[in-house]
């Protein structure tokens, strides 16, 4: 490997960390909730703040979703670990409450052409 | 050309056909997994080729390649088909370019034409599909550099071997 | 050395600018990209959302206003509440006080109606176009949230026949509601329209009746379907599917509570009384005006009677929302719910 060679491969390595961190990160949308693998909820992020209670393995799981944003408010679980992983927001977030088996998560491919009511 | 040659050179085509097609059977790196990243196997042959002939018998048997495989796997003028085009031209016609100014190793060359290979499937993913395809630019960037290394590096050991680099220069 | 590289590099700038020009002019003038066109208006009760995806933005523009055409057309034939000037609609046809014995209708609603009391029978009695006056009672009481008198309501069961013959529709001042299938019908035309002139992608969406073409990138379009339990319009399930008719009837948007008991805007003619079998119903096949038709029956109708009357008909499947805990597919529903 020559110098120039050198050069192209820190070249391109640098043009691809540029572009991880400069890449519009994608908001999330909709914010899937499911209990032992089952989708319980799914959650439109385009709301305001709401407030949505569901029921894992430990108690109530209470939720806050909107603006494009969802955090696990209060649960029963021994260490708290999702409710103090505080809001998330991007596509692909997932906050796992394992004790109360919970998962949520954040995708942003849900584009659905439209809903029938 | 001679026959000699012709025949030398197609059966560097038969063997970058054959290498294009077990690349596929690769977990992965097969180029549909990601769309536009693979292994790039048959651009070590289709290197050999620029180093020892010219870019001209590159370019000849790049179009085989694609030709051949589009007949054999995928089907002429379906969708892989010109994605596995526009990227083998694109990589080509840039390492050809590349090799000219004399600036680079074996390994260079063959990180840009993994480069290019990738980005021009890429773009025609993104005009044929409608899609979005800038997260696959990112990891087109980032895995170029290990797969193009790869390649250069046997190629260079080709050249070596052969010693075809030492007689051309 | 130097000079050579120099033009190494500016013969590939060139050739990439080439590239990027030619590919840029290549995208807007020559291979014109499918775009999204889309408009909205109210009729029928209800807004109607049309979304056509389409190269040419002429043909795509006045296609729209074709179709805003055709709903406006349908919404006045039926339209029970108001006259159009040479048009007998439900509301002349209801309201008439000459001296002539058969009134001449529009051919289509000559049609609608006919195909409306064809569907009685299969139905057994539960889809009926002649109450419209109960339908306007109940109306009145979801307004008022406040129960119909039972006496307003038995009053109701003398009705008018409705007698057509050739075109013509007998003068008793029938009040026939097509509420339950103009939407559906009207929706079927504009596909039908649309295919006609050459657009077969297409998102229709006309209050709960959702009609679809061929997807323009995609395999299929994906339709939510809405939670009926749900305040902020949850969806509980999805279905993916190109050329088909969703359809949801249901009694959570419009309805009132007393005493706990729900009272929605869909009317059982054979109790009189808003139907309770399930929240929400939702059919899914070719036809938009079969599954409008269908949905308000199986809205109706025993949920058990209703499944088994699903499997029976082709290419028709369905899903009930009971409650929260219970929700029904037929049988071949799967193949489109997806994941």
């Amino acid at each position: 490997m020559n110098k120039a060679d050198k050069i192209v491969v820190l070249l391109l390595l640098g043009i691809g960390i540029l572009f991880f961190f400069l890449k519009p990160k994608k908001k999330s949308s909709y914010a899937e909730v499911y209990l032992k693998n089952e989708r319980i909820l799914t959650i439109d992020l385009h709301t305001e703040i709401r407030t949505y209670t569901v029921n894992g393995t430990l108690g109530k799981v209470i939720i806050e979703a909107g603006e494009g944003k969802i955090r696990v408010v209060e649960e029963n679980s021994p260490n708290h670990i999702c409710s103090k992983q505080g809001w998330v927001s991007q596509v692909d977030d997932t906050i796992i409450c394992l004790p109360n088996e919970i998962i949520i998560e954040l995708s942003g491919k849900e584009k659905l052409d439209t809903i029938v009511k | 050309m001679q026959i000699k040659e012709m025949t030398r050179l197609s059966m560097y085509a038969s063997l970058a056909v054959i290498l294009s097609i077990f690349e596929s059977f690769i977990p992965f790196l097969d180029g549909y997994t990601i769309p536009g990243i693979k292994l790039g196997l048959a651009n070590i042959v289709i290197l050999y080729v620029l180093y020892t002939y010219s870019f001209k018998e590159a370019l000849y048997i790049t179009l085989l390649k694609v030709g051949v495989v589009a007949i054999c796997r995928t089907g002429l003028f379906s969708y892989s088909f010109y994605f596995s085009l526009t990227g083998s031209l694109l990589s080509i016609i840039s390492m050809g370019l590349l090799k000219k100014t004399n600036l680079f190793s074996v390994l260079g060359v063959s990180i840009i034409g993994s480069l290019t290979h990738s980005l021009g499937q890429i773009l025609v993913a993104s005009v044929l599909l409608n899609m979005h395809l800038l997260q696959y630019i990112e990891l087109a960037l980032f895995l170029c550099i290990p797969t193009g290394l790869f390649t250069g590096y046997v190629s260079k050991q080709l050249l070596k071997n052969t010693n075809r680099l030492e007689k051309r220069k | 050395m130097h000079e050579k590289i120099n033009k190494w590099l500016w013969t590939f700038c060139f050739v990439l600018f080439v590239l990027v020009m030619g590919y840029s002019i290549y995208t807007t003038y020559i291979k014109k990209q499918i775009k999204s066109y889309d408009t909205r208006f109210y009729y029928m009760d209800t807004y109607i959302y049309v979304n056509l995806y389409e190269k040419d933005k002429e043909k795509a523009e006045s296609a729209l206003k074709e179709v805003e055409k055709i709903y406006k057309k349908y919404h006045e034939l039926t339209d029970r509440y108001q006259s159009y000037p040479s048009i007998n609609n439900l509301y002349y046809i209801h309201n008439n006080e000459s001296e002539e014995e058969w009134i001449t209708l529009d051919e289509e609603l000559y049609q609608l109606i006919e195909i409306s009391l064809s569907y009685k029978e299969m139905s057994e009695g539960l889809f009926d176009i002649r109450f419209g006056n109960l339908t306007d009672i109940w109306k009145k009481a979801i307004e008022e949230e406040k129960l119909p008198d039972e006496e307003e309501l038995l009053s109701t069961k003398e009705y008018n026949d409705i007698l057509l013959e050739d075109g013509k529709i007998y003068n008793n001042h029938a009040n026939i509601d097509l509420g339950a299938v103009a939407k559906g019908y009207a929706t079927k035309k504009v596909g039908e329209y649309l295919k006609k002139i050459g657009i077969d992608k297409f998102v229709i969406n006309a209050g709960g009746n959702v009609l679809v073409g061929n997807h323009y990138g995609n395999e299929a379009y994906k339709i939510g379907i809405e939670d009926p339990t749900s305040k902020d319009g949850n969806i509980f399930a999805k279905v993916k599917a190109n050329n088909m008719a969703i359809v949801t009837s249901g009694g959570y948007q419009r309805f009132f509570e007393i005493d706990g008991k729900r009272y929605n805007h869909i009317i059982d003619p054979m109790t009189l009384y808003p139907s309770n079998h399930t929240l929400s119903v939702t059919v899914i096949t070719e036809d938009s005006l079969e599954a409008d038709i269908l949905s308000t029956i199986l809205f109706l109708m025993d949920i058990d009677k209703g499944r088994s009357l699903v499997e029976q008909l082709e290419n028709v499947e369905a899903i009930w929302y009971v409650s929260e805990e219970e929700q029904i597919v037929s049988t071949g529903f799967n193949e489109y719910l997806y994941e």
